[in-house]
Order: structure tokens, then C-alpha cells, then sequence
């Protein structure tokens, strides 16, 4: 009788302290998130939540959200000219973020850090100026003319010309939203 | 006896404080609800019951949002003319849960009822795309037929934007300076 009693208690005790502790070191993540925690040896990624152990683990939230990188060059720059030479104005807003996979979170984060890489403002750092070289290499290769004509043109352009390769960002989309000579 | 009366006690604790913890989230008409079941997502229109510390939900309305959106400048048409219209844009996040996922994950979960954070994401998007369209008509042909270039706009644009759905989407309009042009030159 006594010894059902104490296997019974020892066992409620262990179920509460397991269900407690579980509790205490998981870690929810909002849906637009990633958790990445560093064990001593590796990173692991997990997207909602994980077990988080005090002191063995160390957890950082990565933002998956879409971002903006904004590129734009007004007259005064004097940079951008089409083949014909003719000075350009433009504005594109790219729209970049983290691949959701586990492979492209864990580069992300070795690369520049959850923190840098859920700032909007590091990411637009981080692309200026990839995407300016790619907005002026399409610029450069049509005239003017071209360019009013064919609106789609300048978009298809630069997807080409940023390709694939963002170190676990991807373009999500691309808007050019002012592109002419005036 | 008395360890084992400890022992249903404590049992009998154990299943109170788990019951008192349970949540029941009911969603509300045009809501769904969004369960993160530790790393399990679940998109749903039914009640669901969350046991916090391992789970949460959150709700989120799917309502249609209408977007207006100008075109600053102006639009160059293609005989050189400019053309003041704004883009009207009927916008909502998809019925299927990946796309409520996907739109979820792409923009946060606030941003997906919050019309200023929808206008902020696709208004670039919208321009580009009267932009486009606006480069293949003059500009007294593109008036005159604003109402029937919302299909095309629509292709342009693309109906599918990462979980979020265009409705419709078309083309009125602008009266900047109210003389009632709505076309004129660039200065």
C-alpha cells in the first residue's frame, strides 16, 4: 500500500516538475519569426518555438518578414544615363527576406547576425549597393526611348541581373515606381 | 494511506492546474484563428482550446481592404502626355491557410488588418503596374478608358501576392489641380 503510494507521488512529482521546467524553457515565436539557438557545438533552427536550456543554449529571434530596399537617383546625382546618354531618374523598391528554411536561416545568422539581419535599416545597407549596380547596368544597356516603351523591361532586367545568390535572403519582388528622363 | 491520499492530491492538482490554464479561442465571423502548436502551425475558422505555455493562437479578421493610391508625377503615357489617375485596389488575404500563413509570415501578423502597412507594402507594386500600362496607350485613349483596364492591370500587377488576393483593382481619375484634366504636360 505504502509503496503504491510513494511510486504514485514520485510520480506526480516528476510529471510536474518535467511539465514546469519544459515550460519554463520553451520559447514561442510569432509566425514571422525563426528561432535560431546556439548549443555549444551548432545552430538549430526551429520555426514557432523550441526547448531553450538555461546556460547550455543561447536563443536569438530572426525576422522573416518582407523588407524594403529602396534605390533611387534623382537628377542632381547625375549617375544613372541610359545607352543615348540621357540622365535618368529613378526609383525601384526591391523587396528582400529571409528564406524560411533552415539552411538559408543558419547562413543568414553566421553571416551578419539575427539582429542585423531582422533590421530593416542593416538589410537596406546590406543591398544598396548590389541592386544600384544592377539598376544601373540595365539602365546603361537601353536607350530612352526603350525604356518609356517597354515598361517591364527595366523589372525583368534587374531580376536577371541580381540573380538567385543573396546569401539566404531571396528577392521576393521588385516595383519600379518612377523611371524617366524628367 | 496517508502517502497515497498525497499521492491522488497531488495528481488531482496536477490535472486542475492544467484545466485552469486551457484556453478556448473563438474565432468571430470573417476571423480565423492562428495556432502555433510549438512549431506546428494551424490555420483554422473553428474553436480551438491552446495549452499555454505550449501553444498560443492568435486571432486575425480577413477582411477586404480597398486601397487608393496616386501616382506621384503623374503618369508618361506613350505620346508623352501626362496622366493624373490613382489606383483603387481591392485587396484580402486568402481563405487558404497557406496563404493566411504565408502572409502571416511575410508581413506580421498586425500588418494583415491594418490598411496603412497593406498600403505601404503594395503601393510601390500598384504604381509600377499603372506605370507599365500607362507606357502603352496615349494618354487620351488611357482616359477614356479607365474602367476597362482593370483586367490588364490586374495580369500586370499579378493576383497572387504572397497569400494576399487582388480582388479587383482598377483606374480612376486624378484631379490634382482641379481644372478637371486630368492629363496635361511634364514640366
Amino acid at each position: 500500500m505504502i509503496v503504491a503510494g510513494v511510486i504514485q507521488l514520485v510520480m506526480a512529482v516528476t510529471a510536474v516538475a518535467t511539465l514546469v521546467v519544459l515550460g519554463r524553457c520553451l520559447q514561442l515565436t510569432a509566425v514571422d519569426e525563426a528561432l535560431v539557438i546556439h548549443t555549444s557545438n551548432r545552430l538549430q533552427v526551429r520555426f514557432g518555438g523550441g526547448v531553450v536550456i538555461p546556460v547550455l543554449h543561447r536563443a536569438e529571434v530572426m525576422s522573416l518578414r518582407s523588407m524594403p530596399v529602396v534605390v533611387s537617383y534623382s537628377h542632381d546625382d547625375a549617375v544613372l544615363r541610359s545607352r543615348d546618354d540621357q540622365s535618368i531618374a529613378c526609383e525601384v523598391v526591391f523587396y528582400v527576406r529571409v528564406k524560411p528554411t533552415r539552411d538559408d536561416v543558419v547562413a543568414v545568422a553566421q553571416a551578419i547576425g539575427c539582429a542585423r539581419a531582422s533590421d530593416p535599416a542593416t538589410v537596406a545597407e546590406l543591398f544598396t549597393a548590389r541592386f544600384s549596380e544592377a539598376v544601373k547596368t540595365v539602365v546603361r544597356g537601353h536607350s530612352l526611348e526603350e525604356l518609356r516603351r517597354d515598361g517591364l523591361l527595366v523589372r525583368d532586367g534587374i531580376v536577371r541581373e541580381v540573380g538567385n545568390d543573396l546569401g539566404g535572403f531571396v528577392l521576393d519582388d521588385l516595383a519600379v515606381v518612377r523611371l524617366d528622363a524628367d | 494511506m496517508a502517502v497515497l491520499l498525497a499521492g491522488v492530491a497531488v495528481n488531482v492538482a496536477l490535472v486542475v492546474v492544467v484545466l485552469a490554464r486551457l484556453q478556448r479561442i473563438r474565432p468571430g465571423d470573417g476571423e480565423v484563428v492562428l495556432v502555433n502548436r510549438t512549431g506546428r502551425w494551424l490555420v483554422t475558422r473553428r474553436s480551438v482550446t491552446v495549452v499555454p505555455p505550449f501553444q498560443s493562437a492568435r486571432r486575425i479578421e480577413l477582411s477586404a481592404h480597398t486601397l487608393v493610391v496616386r501616382c506621384p508625377g503623374g503618369l508618361r503615357c506613350r505620346d508623352g502626355v501626362r496622366a493624373d489617375v490613382r489606383v483603387v485596389a481591392h485587396i484580402r488575404v486568402g481563405d487558404q491557410p497557406d496563404d493566411v500563413l504565408a502572409a502571416a509570415r511575410c508581413l506580421g501578423v498586425e500588418a494583415l488588418t491594418d490598411p496603412s502597412a497593406l498600403r505601404g507594402y503594395l503601393a510601390p507594386r500598384l504604381i509600377d503596374a499603372a506605370r507599365c500600362l500607362a507606357a502603352q496607350l496615349p494618354a487620351r485613349e488611357l482616359l477614356a478608358g479607365l474602367d476597362q483596364l482593370g483586367e490588364e492591370l490586374g495580369d500586370i500587377i499579378g493576383r497572387d501576392l504572397n497569400g494576399l488576393r487582388l480582388d479587383s483593382v482598377g483606374l480612376e481619375p486624378d484631379q490634382p489641380d482641379d481644372t478637371g484634366v486630368s492629363m496635361g504636360v511634364f514640366r
